[in-house]
């Protein structure tokens, strides 16, 4: 399995930005602020750090699979839309703050039975980005269509002469 | 192929567009939220000396700085101890942007929810739920506050 080079450095850059940073964040950044933080956002500052972590991690596995198959090969279709459905989790997890399932509804405060909470609707955002990722999956699945019978064509068959024609 | 490129422009443009309304609906916003100042709301308290009632007159002045109209809905609601509601009011104002919208809300609390005619001594909770959306009230926030008195 040969992966590609700039796979390679896209996947490490992914892995100390988004997965080694958050988890060192604890230890860099006094915990006093964490606590701040949690109790006025009402945000487990820990567990979305944690849950970051795990993003960045699946993030560069993506990245390095993605680099190690053919573009036009059936597990290059596959990954290419497992990636793009990661990436509506990603958006959907910095909508809400960490919490996907709230689609596009963020709520900070409210945690201790806070008196003050604020919600952030963004839902015709997450809705938009749901719509942006189906269309960029058919795109997908179509462009594969029409490149398959192409490199199949383009295959030399046993026998045949070339024939210099461009190909329209 | 005409498919697929169709599908790709399609999808770039509702990218681009997409990402548009998202930094135009934040900067909104926040610019009416940064324009809110000690000067753009008050609060008075008068006492019916009639009847005991208290009168709350919330007044308001918002200005909007940012690009497009925004819609505001505020609701003042006082609770009781038990969480019972004494009074509630609410508005709903749109103001265009680069403009400004004044309105008021008034509320009572009864002269029995006082206990001694004094203030101080009621218990009870002052609600406040703003409720800012702009984009033809597509996208917004909605801020709920709730403060208790210091009543024995």
């Amino acid at each position: 399995m040969k992966i590609s080079r700039k796979s390679i450095v896209v996947a490490i850059l992914i892995l100390v930005f988004f997965t080694a940073l958050p988890l060192a964040s604890p230890r860099l950044i006094p915990s006093e602020f964490f606590k701040a933080f949690s109790m006025m956002g009402g945000i487990d500052i820990m567990a979305l750090l944690n849950k970051v972590a795990v993003i960045g991690l699946a993030m560069s596995v993506l990245v390095l699979l993605k680099g190690s198959v053919e573009k036009a090969s059936q597990a290059g279709l596959a990954l290419s839309i497992i990636s793009k459905l990661f990436w509506l989790v990603i958006v959907l997890f910095a909508l809400g703050i960490g919490k996907i399932e709230n689609f596009g509804l963020a709520t900070l405060g409210g945690g201790n039975g806070a008196l003050n909470v604020v919600i952030f609707d963004l839902r015709l955002i997450a809705l938009l980005a749901t719509i942006i990722v189906a269309l960029k999956v058919i795109h997908s699945i179509l462009k594969f269509k029409e490149t398959k019978p192409e490199t199949i064509d383009q295959e030399p068959k046993p026998g045949s002469q070339p024939t210099g024609e461009a190909k329209e | 192929m005409k498919k697929t490129k169709a599908l790709g422009l399609t999808t770039r443009i509702l990218t681009v567009f997409t990402v548009v309304i998202l930094v135009l609906s934040i900067y909104n916003l926040f610019s009416f939220i940064s324009s809110v100042s000690s000067e753009t709301f008050s609060l008075n308290l008068n006492k019916n000396e009639d009847t005991g009632d208290f009168v709350f007159k919330f007044n308001a002045n918002p200005r909007n700085n940012g690009l497009l109209g925004i819609s505001l809905l505020l609701e003042l609601t006082v609770l009781d101890a038990d969480n019972r509601i004494i009074d509630t009011n609410s508005t709903y104002v749109y103001i265009e942007a680069r403009g400004s919208q004044s309105f008021s809300i008034t509320l009572t609390i009864p002269a029995e929810f006082v206990p001694g005619g004094k203030l101080q001594n009621a218990k009870g909770y002052f609600q406040m739920k703003m409720s800012v959306r702009t984009l033809g009230d597509l996208v917004g926030f909605t801020q709920i506050i709730k403060i208790g008195s210091g009543g024995t």
